[in-house]
């Protein structure tokens, strides 16, 4: 069985697929890739299933050593990866040999970078999911981000892997557009006209206080009728965008808490969520409504393109 | 009167009603109990609260549409829908002492001693609105208001899994060790979330809990089947089916 050993983590790597669904009537969050879409290209280019485990790696890369022959590919944000310290190119198919080593030079774009590898990452599964839930040490690496000596089993190869490229347009440039869709939220008729108009009209600026849980927003408070913040406690889904009492919006995302007692503004359209996981404390952001029927297109067409360029 | 909106475009919710009650929670579980039992295609998952059912979907196997006619449909005579019996768990728990730091604040703040503290505690049956926040954490409703205690001014940084505490008018046990400003006033070794364990959650939304004191040395020797697999947790059924 092929195995890869973890030389350096970096900054916080974890095992993600696409999520622990199922259990949140439990108040287990879903977890899972923040960046679902570089997930299911970087496990397509690699010759495995769109979910399969892969690394998540943020704001820096990993050191990974290979013990046998094998193919990887790395979507996401530009870490400046190279093996065997020559440059290789991202958003395609990657052969490995034998003692090869991937290594990241420093953060260029985004914010996270998935690494899948042939056969996927062969972790146990937890309640239907290999992802980490690091708050609850559950599943991944026993439950915790990954440390350099870490051994990790890939799954089998069934067939050889193929040489695939992602096509530039299906390629995401994180740096020019920053404008987010969203829908409107269940309690969108909360905000009073000021308090909208802010939040559709002006920048908002990530901060530092922003995980695998959601992005806390700097900017113009967005007001609401009566001042009132509260909602009795109830679902959250991907993307659902909170207004807690500082009037300051917070995005939730993939280790979001099932449910939450501040108004549901708005939610970002599942197009667009991946590219807020790619959002680093410091970017400015702006958000722009559009219909529910409009954001279930996008999707789709994102979906049908990946299905006709690389399976 | 039921409502429906979408939230995001990968879930559906039905809003039951505007405030925290019974009744509402009650119609709420007999919806989820229903609405399962389809296995509608591109259904995903469910997460029931106090007054909302919230339908999380794929929005590439079924349309919006599509799926806001089926739970129309099913949500037809809701008063008709009968409710699947619900179990009262019992939950054995070591009040007081380094298991309860702050089980003499709360009997102070309200002019109780710790043992009524303990009693009042131990004799109410509690309803298990809904699970959220962590993992295994439930939303209780009963709590005697005799009991009610404001949050501590400086929260801890770790609460062990298992603590039994107060916040205002809630009562409620942390699963996994987490921070927080609750009044811990007992400590249960039993677990309400493991993950290797099966089923992994021992509680689920429209239970009962009662929790039971025990000693130290039940608390010690409860552990230990806990850790060997062994223990058998204490569940009673409701014979009687209610409706809705």
């Amino acid at each position: 069985m092929s195995k890869i050993i973890i030389r350096s983590a970096g900054f916080l790597s974890t095992v993600q697929d696409c999520g622990r669904t199922g259990f949140q009537r439990f108040g287990m969050p879903v977890s899972g890739a923040m960046d679902v879409y570089s997930l299911h290209l970087a496990n397509l280019l690699a010759g495995n299933p769109k979910c399969a485990a892969a690394i998540e790696a943020t704001l820096t890369g990993s050191e990974i050593a290979f013990s046998s022959d094998g193919a990887i590919a790395i979507c996401g944000a530009d870490f400046g990866a190279s093996l065997n310290e020559k440059p290789v190119n991202m958003y395609e198919t990657i052969f490995v040999k034998k003692g090869d080593v991937l290594k990241f030079s420093g953060l260029r774009n985004g914010c996270r970078t998935y690494i899948a590898f042939a056969g996927g990452i062969e972790v146990p599964v937890v309640m239907g999911s290999r992802s980490t839930y690091l708050r609850a040490k559950t599943g991944g690496m026993d439950g915790r981000a990954l440390v350099a000596g870490d051994i990790i089993t890939l799954g089998e190869i069934s067939t050889k892997v193929q040489l695939k490229k992602v096509p530039k347009a299906l390629i995401p440039d994180y740096s020019t557009d920053m404008t987010f869709r969203v829908i409107a939220g269940p309690e969108a008729k909360s905000l009073d006209f000021t308090g909208l108009r802010n939040f559709l009209t002006t920048e908002y600026r990530v901060t530092d206080q922003s995980d695998r849980m959601g992005l806390r927003l700097d900017g113009l408070p967005i007001k609401s009728i009566n001042d009132n913040h509260d909602i009795i406690s109830a679902g959250i889904s991907p993307g659902t965008i909170q207004l807690p009492g500082s009037g300051l919006p917070i995005i939730l995302m993939a280790d979001r808490q099932t449910t939450g007692g501040y108004l549901r503004i708005a939610n970002v359209i599942s197009a667009d969520l991946d590219r807020i996981a790619q959002l680093k404390p410091g970017d400015k952001i702006k958000f722009l409504e559009i219909s529910l029927e409009k954001a279930h297109e996008l999707f789709a067409e994102r979906d049908f393109l990946i299905n006709k360029f690389l399976i | 009167m039921l409502q429906y909106f979408p939230s995001g475009d990968s879930a559906l919710i039905i809003k039951v009603g505007n405030e925290i009650s019974l009744e509402i929670n009650h119609k709420i579980r007999a919806l989820l109990t229903k609405i399962e039992k389809e296995n509608i295609p591109g259904v995903i998952d469910f997460i029931p609260s106090y007054n909302e059912l919230m339908i999380c979907y794929d929005p590439l196997k079924i349309s919006f549409h599509s799926l806001l006619t089926k739970i129309k449909f099913l949500s037809n005579n809701l008063e008709l829908l009968s409710l699947a019996p619900s179990s009262t768990i019992v939950i054995p728990v070591h009040y007081g002492d380094d298991f309860g730091p702050d089980l003499n604040e709360v009997a102070n703040y309200n002019n109780l001693s710790p043992d009524e503290v303990v009693r009042i505690h131990s004799s109410a049956s509690y309803h298990v609105y809904m699970l959220g926040f962590t993992p295994g954490f439930c939303y209780l409703g009963g709590m005697d208001q005799r009991l009610a205690t404001p949050r501590k001014h400086n929260p801890r940084l770790k609460i062990p899994a298992g603590a039994v505490g107060i916040a205002e008018q809630q009562t409620g046990i942390y699963p996994i060790e987490s921070p927080g400003g609750w009044q811990l006033i007992g400590q249960t070794p039993v677990k309400l979330f493991d993950p290797s364990r099966k089923p992994v959650f021992l509680v689920e939304p429209g239970d009962k809990l009662q929790f039971v004191s025990i000693t130290k040395e039940t608390y010690n020797s409860i552990l230990k089947e806990v850790s060997d697999g062994t223990y058998q947790i204490q569940i009673t059924h409701e014979t009687q089916t209610n409706k809705a």
